[in-house]
């Protein structure tokens, strides 16, 4: 009895001697990505203590004094707290699912388009996303300015409408908001999805094909199955962002419109006007952290739920 | 060192991209991350009891026996913003610089020119870590108020710094005016001379326009016309019918700040002093009549048509609005020399009516500001060559225009302009930026400018009113949330009411509720609080 | 395979889709017209397809304003193929070993590299990092080394690529073959996954590309390491300041009235992203290329 435990740690410990070993080349393999992320993200860690000081340049972030909490306070102590995180995660929400179903629907499109016009309408559709956010805020505003705009100047007036001041009427701006960023991102993310179609075996299509399964079941049989893994990470990554927003789009491209506040201030652009002028570094790492932290529980969360349901799926 | 750290980043880089170019495969990129902080700590010159030289001649005679020992010279970097980045001419123009520099104070200066948009986080970071050198820095550009509390700035009356071995900036800049400056009694900085009174108020319309309508343009000796915002209405209503097609009123920022004495002590709208020349109560500006009737003004203006109806979204500002020909007014704040600047910007002859009047609001004097850095090597070194620069027409010149024949050249007259086949998009130092530089009016004056402009500046200062509050800083950390929250309530409301976007009574009434809620009384009575105990200081 | 479903299909995907490229290009033909727009023209009427007067005034006040243009265009395209390179080279073999579930520790390499998604030091410590230990600011290596992987996000996407695309058992063939983890990684892993290894190369030549926040925070003395995108924003911004700082500036006129202060952002934006449209195509072609080739020869 006593023997075999022996036994059986020993085999054990040469399994994970052999494992280690075998583990060696994959160690190699990770070591610049380790090294780089060491450098750039990990020796800079120690920085996030500026959250919880009060900085003194006489006294280097380090040595100067401890705050406690109080530069986290100003992201609570107000009655905006609300709408704020209301509106960050609501907009995050709806993006997640809109951007998935979009980017998958345009990615198959793409992935089935025997046609040599298929490279044309991939690069096309990508060439929003290389477009900074104040330049689109520029063209959005060619579209929706009151006086100039072409919706006001063409579709509303052959409807025989009036003209619409876009910029105060905060009704529309939930859907042109979403609106922008699908259009902005969705070449991004239908390719991130093509690549997972592309790297699918096309025997499986074959099989089916002969099977006589039609297009749109060979699509939900196979093509959607295989894509889950990539839906579930980039999920994940987008859950562990649900607290951050694109300044850009929420700031720019409604031209910081005090009318629209309630539909567009998000956690970015509500720290933003207040820091603005006030310059102080330990505040918006403060906001950061905070940022950073609600993502990292939630992600860790959501990734126990994944694991549960599809171990496989899970980020780690 | 430095050379040790940036070998470490070559060695980095160059294993990860030579076991790349190995086609994969086994790789041994693996490098140290070691390297320490730099110091960039230096003795100071040693203040030995000179005998029989003052105190102000001694630095220097000790700079130029180190520089015998070392063979170095002191030297002192001055950073400054310009809207071109670095000019090609600056190694020139600082050379030019220290050939005077060296003789007479035995130190270099570095100019460290960097562009506007950038020089914000640089220098920020830079003062923050000190990897390198800088001495003097414009204050303003990161915020005055920030820089102080971020603790980036040295103090100038410590050991009497400034008067010991900066004279002439004590002449220049007066007491009076280091006051304004300080902050908790400590000088973290100096202005430039430079007009600080602003005459509020200045409505500037396009002459053209005017006399389409029939007014009859009577100037004053300032080439300013006194009026009335009423008349302003008037005139507007004629200038509105007699072109439909254009928009009368280019809306430009700060509308309240230009338009009106009301000072915003501390640098926000949250607690203010409406008439600070007599009263140093400070109120909620957006329950005084002067708001009230700004607001209402300005939306009963838009009801009439004046504005655009993109007046809050359209960004691009008033003069380029004007220069195009579609708009014909525009608010602003005027100074002597304004109007011949206004038309130029404009791109045709404008009048400006002044509504307001002359004021050094509670900012005026610390809004453009030069610092030295606490982590300054030589503070004495830094000061002396400041004061050079606040003194030496020479100096001063070469600093501002460059050399004379390369960069500019000399009209009989004294204006000063363009050698032949110079201009502004090929010059080599025409950075235009005389008004953060030290002292511009010992400087010549370019053509377009009265050649009094100086002296008439001065005059402007010292006639206008002073706000009781002039020096006055809110030290608000205690209330960063407030702050932030009432800041995104003022940007939600302000504009919108400003421009006559949104009911005067109804809307207002809204804002001030939301404010409230938001604590606006208990920072304005901190405001106060503060206020009083700087008064009692005083 | 013609059947009448496919052609369906066919038809109703180039009708979706010629949909979608139109409202990405319009703006785009938007965005170029108005940078060949009068400046005036463009305050007066807003942006137009059919401008009133056009002038290609902007364009002809960059270049002269800006001598460092070529050379910008230059440190550009040099960051960029470096860049792609480089972060390929980090990406994907530490993807791949990631992908590997029988390797000792992956939940915890797993998590490194999840970490880094979430948490970063902040700008203030990454620089103080950068600059004091590694000696990067103002040189080359400011441009190309903080971006060079971002984040763990496209190491994750590439590994679950991996974990999900490429059999394990044509891997753990090879691997009886005799094989080396290093053979089996080049001569069928990276065949394997061209299409996720384009799809990263491309997404980082175009973060590379448009990267301007690093040449604002670690170039700040040698004006010829500009990137095209940093130079371009650095003069946009300018403008800005300039023109909102026009009251204090006595000779404002020189140098204001003569900037095409509107179009100008709009020519910005286009000499920013035509070289970059104009050589992807290609770009991509000699991309797959190499890493079919790269894959063959190992």
């Amino acid at each position: 009895m006593k023997q075999t435990t022996e036994v059986d740690t020993a085999r054990k410990k040469a399994k994970f001697k052999k494992a280690l070993l075998g583990s060696i080349p994959f160690y190699l393999m990770a070591l610049p990505g380790i090294i780089y992320l060491f450098i750039n993200n990990y020796m800079p860690l120690p920085g996030l203590v500026l959250a919880f000081k009060n900085y003194n340049a006489k006294k280097g972030i380090y040595g100067s004094e401890w705050a406690g909490l109080k530069n986290f306070k100003y992201l609570f102590a107000t009655n905006d707290a609300f709408i704020i995180t209301r509106n960050t995660l609501l907009y995050n929400f709806v993006f997640i699912i809109v951007n998935t179903v979009f980017a998958i629907f345009v990615a198959i499109l793409l992935a089935e388009m025997r046609s040599k016009m298929k490279n044309a309408y991939q690069s096309l559709i990508l060439m929003p996303y290389m477009v900074s956010m104040v330049i689109v805020s520029y063209l959005v505003f060619a579209f929706l300015s009151t006086e100039n705009g072409f919706l006001n100047n063409t579709v509303i007036r052959l409807l025989g409408k009036e003209k619409i001041s876009w910029y105060m009427e905060k009704k529309y701006w939930p859907f042109i908001l979403v609106f922008v960023h699908v259009w902005k991102v969705i070449g991004y993310n239908c390719i991130i999805y093509l690549s997972t179609i592309l790297g699918i075996d096309r025997t499986y299509y074959e099989a089916a094909a002969i099977d006589g399964a039609g297009k749109i079941r060979q699509i939900t049989k196979i093509t959607l199955p295989l894509l889950k893994p990539t839906i579930i990470m980039m999920t994940l990554l987008a859950i562990g962002r649900i607290f951050y927003s694109d300044f850009g789009l929420f700031y720019q491209v409604p031209q910081n419109q005090g009318a629209l506040f309630s539909v567009t201030n998000t956690i970015d652009t509500y720290v933003y006007r207040g820091l603005l002028e006030l310059g102080k570094p330990t505040l918006s790492a403060a906001a950061g952290v905070y940022q950073s932290l609600v993502g990292f529980v939630l992600i860790v969360v959501s990734n126990l739920v994944v694991r549960k349901i599809d171990k496989d799926s899970a980020l780690f | 060192m430095k050379k040790v750290r940036r070998v470490l980043a070559v060695i980095l880089a160059l294993a990860m991209m030579l076991s790349l170019a190995a086609c994969g495969g086994s790789k041994s990129g693996s490098d140290s991350e070691t390297g320490k902080q730099e110091s960039s700590s230096n003795s100071s010159s040693s203040e030995s009891a000179g005998g029989s030289l003052s105190a102000y001649e001694q630095a220097i005679a000790d700079r130029k026996a180190e520089y015998e020992k070392t063979g170095k010279y002191q030297k002192v970097v001055y950073a400054i913003y310009t809207w071109i980045g670095k000019p090609a001419g600056t190694e020139r123009i600082q050379e030019a610089m220290n050939e005077i520099l060296r003789e007479k104070l035995g130190l270099e200066v570095e100019l460290m020119c960097l562009d506007f948009t950038s020089y914000r986080q640089d220098i920020q970071l830079d003062l923050t870590n000190n990897d390198e050198q800088i001495d003097w820095f414009g204050g303003n550009a990161l915020g005055y108020t920030s820089c102080v509390n971020n603790g980036f700035c040295y103090d100038l009356d410590e050991n009497d710094l400034l008067a010991t071995y900066g004279p002439g900036i004590e002449e220049l800049v007066t007491k009076d005016y280091q006051t304004a400056c300080k902050y908790a009694g400590h000088l973290y900085g100096i202005p430039p001379v430079k007009d600080y009174a602003i005459t509020t108020a200045a409505m500037c319309i396009g002459k053209e326009y005017l006399d389409a309508i029939g007014y009859d343009v009577k100037e004053d000796e300032n080439q300013e016309v006194v009026a009335t915002w009423d008349e302003m209405g008037d005139i507007f209503a004629k200038l509105h019918e007699k072109f439909p097609d254009k928009y009368v009123y280019a809306v430009a920022g700060n509308q309240f700040g230009q338009g009106s004495i009301v000072d915003n002590i501390g640098n926000d709208w949250f607690g203010v002093l409406v008439d600070p020349t007599k009263d140093l109560k400070v109120v909620n500006l957006f329950e005084t009549p002067e708001w009230n009737e700004m607001v209402e003004r300005m939306y009963d203006w838009n009801q009439k048509g004046f504005m655009s109806a993109d007046a809050l979204t359209d960004n691009t500002s008033a003069s380029a609005k004007i220069k195009s020909g579609t708009y014909m007014a525009m608010l602003a704040q005027s100074k002597p020399g304004y109007k011949s600047q206004i038309s130029g910007e404009c791109g045709r002859e404008m009048v400006v009516f002044r509504l307001g009047q002359d004021i050094i609001k509670s900012s005026g004097i610390a809004s453009v500001i030069t610092c030295l850095n606490q982590a300054s090597p030589d503070p004495i070194a830094a000061v002396q060559l400041m004061n050079e620069l606040y003194t030496d027409p020479q100096l001063s010149t070469l600093l501002i225009w460059g050399q004379e024949g390369k960069d500019y050249v000399a009209d009989p007259d004294g204006h000063i302009h363009f050698p032949e086949g110079v201009d502004s998009q090929n010059a080599e130092w025409y950075h235009t930026m005389n008004w953060e530089l030290p002292n511009q009016y010992i400087a010549p004056v370019w053509v377009g400018d009265p050649l009094d402009l100086g002296p008439k500046t001065m005059e402007f200062n010292a006639n206008a009113a002073q706000s009781l509050a002039m020096g006055f800083t809110f030290d608000n950390s205690n209330y960063t949330a407030e702050y932030t929250a009432l800041q995104n309530i003022y940007d939600e409301y302000s504009n919108q009411l400003l421009y006559g976007f949104l009911d005067p009574v109804s809307g207002n009434k809204e804002f001030n509720d939301k404010l409230k809620k938001a604590g606006l009384d208990e920072y304005i009575a901190e405001k106060q609080k503060q206020l009083d105990a700087w008064l009692a200081s005083k | 395979m013609n059947t009448k479903e496919e052609r369906t299909f066919q038809t109703f995907s180039h009708i979706i889709l010629v949909l979608l490229s139109l409202m990405a290009l319009l703006p785009m033909i938007l965005l170029f017209m108005s940078s060949i727009t009068d400046d005036t023209t463009l305050i007066k009427n807003g942006y137009s397809f059919f401008p009133e007067k056009f002038s290609l005034y902007a364009y002809e006040y960059v270049f002269k304003t800006g001598p460092a243009v070529p050379q910008a265009y230059l440190i550009s395209f040099i960051l960029t193929f470096c860049g792609v390179l480089l972060s390929l080279f980090v990406t994907t073999p530490m993807a791949y070993a990631l992908s590997k579930k029988y390797v000792v520790g992956h939940g915890f390499l797993n998590f490194y590299v999840f970490f880094t998604m979430l948490f970063n030091g902040g700008l203030v410590p990454t620089y103080m990092n950068y600059t004091n230990v590694f000696g990067i600011k103002n040189t080359f290596f400011g441009l190309l080394i903080p971006g060079l992987v971002t984040n763990g996000m496209y190491i994750m996407l590439m590994k679950s690529y991996f974990v999900s695309s490429i059999p394990g058992e044509i891997m753990e063939a090879a691997r009886i073959d005799g094989a080396s983890e290093f053979a089996v990684f080049r001569t069928i892993a990276i065949p394997l996954a061209k299409p996720i290894i384009t799809t990263i190369g491309l997404f980082a030549g175009i973060g590379y590309w448009n990267d301007w926040q690093n040449g604002y925070v670690y170039i700040t003395k040698r004006t010829e390491l500009y990137s095209i995108q940093n130079l371009l924003n650095r003069m946009v911004q300018n403008i800005q300041f300039l023109s909102a700082n026009s009251h204090n500036i006595a000779q404002a006129d020189v140098g204001l009235a003569s900037i095409p202060t509107v179009s100008i952002r709009m020519s910005m934006a286009v000499l920013g992203i035509l070289p970059m449209l104009l050589i992807y195509p290609f770009a991509q072609k000699a991309f797959v290329k190499g890493i079919t080739l790269g894959g063959v020869k190992g």
